[in-house]
């Protein structure tokens, strides 16, 4: 894969190891502007890990990574500047108030917003009655839903969300997908880890499997449906990673 | 049941433990390592030393008059008013502020018992019961060689009694309402008092001899009033009767009431009643107006800071000793120059030193900021300007001091202080900074090496007072405020190259040229002709240049 792409993101060859144990393996992937890619895989499968390079949180040992042009290893602060980027466990401070906390982070990203704009996108996922709270007292939800709302705020071109539906409420989900939708339209290249595997099939363009550490299959729904012959993604995911025997067998053990 | 209790409390006193340990919040007497915590080791330690102050005071008590005993044994109620408050608010603040109850809530406990397993956690296994031996052994000592005082030693365990409950009481109070509801400022203020006698402990226990003799200077024409007041009153049952029997039921009506109030607060946040629920609070939340006003990244830092610490009075605390830090220049109205100029340079160095506070503040919520477009630079720079804000204060209050008459102040003083502060304050946060975690992880005192950064912390200490002592004395106060000024810069560019690049070989040649820049003063000091003292140090700092 050659990379020329001065947009989208590129994840060439990208091999990491903890302690010994490979986590990642020589995965190679090419997201261009305009899409949408879904990573599934099992916890542990090493999705956030390929997911936090690009904001140069981890380093690959091998192979490149590049968002937009930039390397995140070598300029780290310029990726954290374009990349819109997700923690799946809500990472904030506190003991702020929830406007405080939407200040803090939108003054540290330099934005320019009205209070009108604030409002609007705080109304729009239902956190507008939570402004006295102290972020520490949300729900996790609710907490989910301010990172979110500061990645609206910011409306960065590249948007990596690990595990975003994640503790949203049905409406709040159908409103980050449509949200989602509009990015992409607006050429945003969006990619996102689930395990609802129905959100993957309703959203992705292209659907990632990773296992332990490898990429197993990329390609469109319709695509994969076609090539296993499976109209689930989970019948697929399971076929492909070779589990589907094995989760039989532990079904029967577990009901005796 | 009973034994559910107390393996239940074991478990929450260990937790405890270990969650303080990870907080750095020191607890007298209580082991650090939470697999040692038992009912034993936790009260017999506290007990010995507690029983040591009482056995002073038990000696007293057989050799005084009557009319001597109730001031003898006032600085027991305040010792054991004084041990239980700091003991059970670090111990709240950690249990509430970290939400140990929530696993036990799940359990199948009703919340009255849960409550009661907060109690005797406290008591058995957080050292709270050893603080009977503050009274305990007096009474005991009292009522065998003074039968004629039994009526004062009844009232004495009375009153210790009343004192260690309703003190034990008021820091749950404290401790649960202020972990809880962090945006009450009272609250805050209050915990943060309560800290600030926390960490300054010593010096006020070198004022307990003082009480007692202001209980003997009291006239005797006064007695009778303080006979009336509450906890102390019934310690003066022998003399005036009726007021103190007043005191007495005062006493136990004001112990009552704060138990009634303690319990059903306490009671209310471990059963889980929503917090917004609560009558109080909800009326305080009315809408809020949505206010967005720009601010540079650093300024932005500082004021998250800021609001970060308002709302931890531990840390808070810590911060407003600093600003109390000129009251122990009072004395120092007479003192010679030399030792003013000295003494406003140590009050840098620990201003200094203590801006390290503005980065254990960060705890869990340093996280988000692996996650944001952020040099470790601009993290160096908030931080700086943090303790600048601090040491502004300080220099205003040693101003305010000068002005109502209580300190000389000295102008090259406050420059070697603010010096002192740059140097020391500019460089500690630049090895802790450049040295934090590199992946998302909480800052707190466990984050890095504490050994290292403690010893690295005294030997700069030791190092930024070695200038102003040793010019001062040598070549007068204006050659030492000079020799810090030029330190202080250079030590503040050092470190500012050093956050980002660890292993900068400028960073090598400027602290070349640093010590060439030093030399001169040095080796004329020992001896050596300015003529070749100059002539080493050029060479030095060509030699780093080429290099």
């Amino acid at each position: 894969m050659q990379i020329t792409s001065l947009n989208g993101i590129l994840f060439e060859n990208v091999t990491k190891s903890f302690d010994e144990i490979k986590v990642l393996d020589n995965i190679s992937l090419k997201i261009p502007p305009g899409k949408l890619y879904v990573l599934l895989g099992p916890n542990g499968s090493g999705k956030s890990t390929l997911m936090k390079m690009t904001i140069g949180l981890v380093k690959p040992d091998y192979g490149k990574v590049l968002v937009g042009g930039v390397n995140p290893q070598e300029n780290q602060v310029s990726a954290k500047k374009i990349v819109g980027f997700l923690p799946e466990e809500p990472v904030l401070y506190e003991s702020l108030e929830l406007l405080d906390y939407l200040s803090f982070i939108l003054n540290i990203y330099g934005i320019n917003v009205t209070e009108e704009r604030i409002r609007e996108v705080l109304d729009f996922l239902g956190l507008s009655e939570h402004l006295n709270k102290l972020v520490g007292s949300l729900s996790h939800g609710n907490k989910r839903k301010l990172m979110l709302a500061t990645l609206i705020l910011r409306d960065p071109d590249y948007l990596v969300l690990d595990e975003v539906f994640s503790g949203l409420d049905p409406s709040s989900a159908v409103l980050v997908k449509a949200w989602l939708k509009e990015k992409i339209k607006r050429g945003a290249t969006v990619v996102f880890s689930t395990h609802i595997l129905s959100l993957a099939e309703a959203l992705a363009d292209t659907v990632v499997m990773i296992y332990k550490g490898k990429k197993v299959v990329e390609g469109s729904v319709d695509e994969l449906r076609e090539l296993y012959g499976k109209e689930e993604l989970e019948e697929i995911f399971l076929s492909v990673t070779g589990l589907e025997r094995e989760y039989d067998e532990i079904v029967r053990s577990l009901m005796g | 049941m009973k034994k559910i209790y107390l393996t239940l409390a074991k478990i929450l006193a260990k937790e405890s433990v270990f969650r303080a340990s990870k907080r750095n919040i020191k607890v007298p007497f209580i082991s650090r390592d939470y697999t040692k915590v038992s009912a034993l080791s936790s009260n017999l330690l506290p007990g010995i030393f507690f029983l040591l102050f009482a056995s002073v005071h038990s000696i007293l008590i057989i050799s005084v008059t009557v009319e001597e005993l109730p001031s003898i044994l006032l600085p027991t109620l305040f010792m054991v008013a004084y041990f239980n408050l700091i003991q059970m608010l670090s111990f709240s603040s950690i249990f509430f502020g970290d939400e140990l109850f929530e696993p036990v809530k799940i359990m199948p406990l009703n919340s009255k018992d849960i409550v009661k397993t907060y109690f005797v956690a406290y008591l058995l296994y957080w050292g709270g019961a050893s603080t009977i031996m503050l009274f305990l052994p007096q009474f005991l000592i009292g009522a065998i060689f003074r039968l004629d005082a039994l009526p004062f030693l009844i009232a004495f365990l009375y009153s210790s009694v009343a004192v260690m409950s309703s003190s034990i009481l008021v820091a749950v109070y404290i401790g649960t309402y202020t972990e809880v509801f962090r945006k009450n400022i009272l609250m805050n203020i209050l915990s943060a008092i309560g800290w600030l006698i926390l960490i300054s402990s010593y010096y006020l226990m070198s004022y307990i001899p003082a009480i007692a003799n202001y209980g003997k200077m009291i006239p005797r024409e006064y007695m009778s009033f303080i006979a009336l007041i509450p906890f102390i009153g019934p310690l003066y049952i022998g003399l005036y009767p009726l007021e103190s029997i007043i005191s007495i039921i005062l006493t136990g009506v004001l112990v009552y009431s704060v138990y009634f109030k303690t319990y059903n607060c306490v009671e209310t946040v471990i059963a889980g009643t929503r917090i917004s629920h609560l009558p109080f609070l909800a009326r305080r939340i009315e809408e809020r107006k949505i206010k967005y006003r720009r601010l540079s990244r650093h300024l932005s830092l500082v004021r998250k800071d800021f609001k970060l610490i308002l709302r931890e009075p531990r840390r808070l605390s810590g911060i407003l000793y600093l600003l109390l830090f000129p009251i122990f220049f009072i004395g120092f109205r007479t003192v010679d120059e030399n030792m003013i100029f000295i003494f406003l340079s140590f009050v840098g160095s620990i201003i200094g030193i203590s801006s390290t506070t503005w980065i254990y503040l960060e705890g869990e919520g340093a996280k988000v900021l692996y996650y944001l477009p952020l040099k470790r630079t601009d993290i160096y720079i908030a931080k700086i300007l943090d303790s600048l804000v601090v040491l502004f204060f300080a220099v205003i209050f040693f101003v305010f001091l000068e002005i109502i008459g209580f300190a000389t102040m000295s102008l090259y003083g406050i420059a070697a202080m603010v010096s002192n502060f740059t140097l020391l304050s500019t460089t500690t946060l630049a090895i802790i900074i450049a040295n934090l975690p590199e992946h998302p992880s909480s800052w707190t005192e466990s984050s890095i090496n504490r050994f290292a950064i403690i010893l690295l912390e005294i030997l700069l200490t030791i190092g930024s007072m070695a200038i102003p002592i040793v010019f001062s004395l040598l070549y007068g106060i204006i050659v030492a405020t000079i020799a810090s000024i030029i330190m202080g810069v250079i030590g503040a560019i050092i470190s500012f190259l050093y956050v980002d690049a660890k292993n900068n070989y400028l960073l090598i040649r400027l602290k070349i040229v640093l010590i060439s820049l030093i030399n001169p003063l040095c080796l004329n000091f020992f001896t050596l002709s300015s003529t070749s003292s100059i002539g080493i140090s050029t060479l030095l700092a060509i030699s780093s240049i080429v290099v």
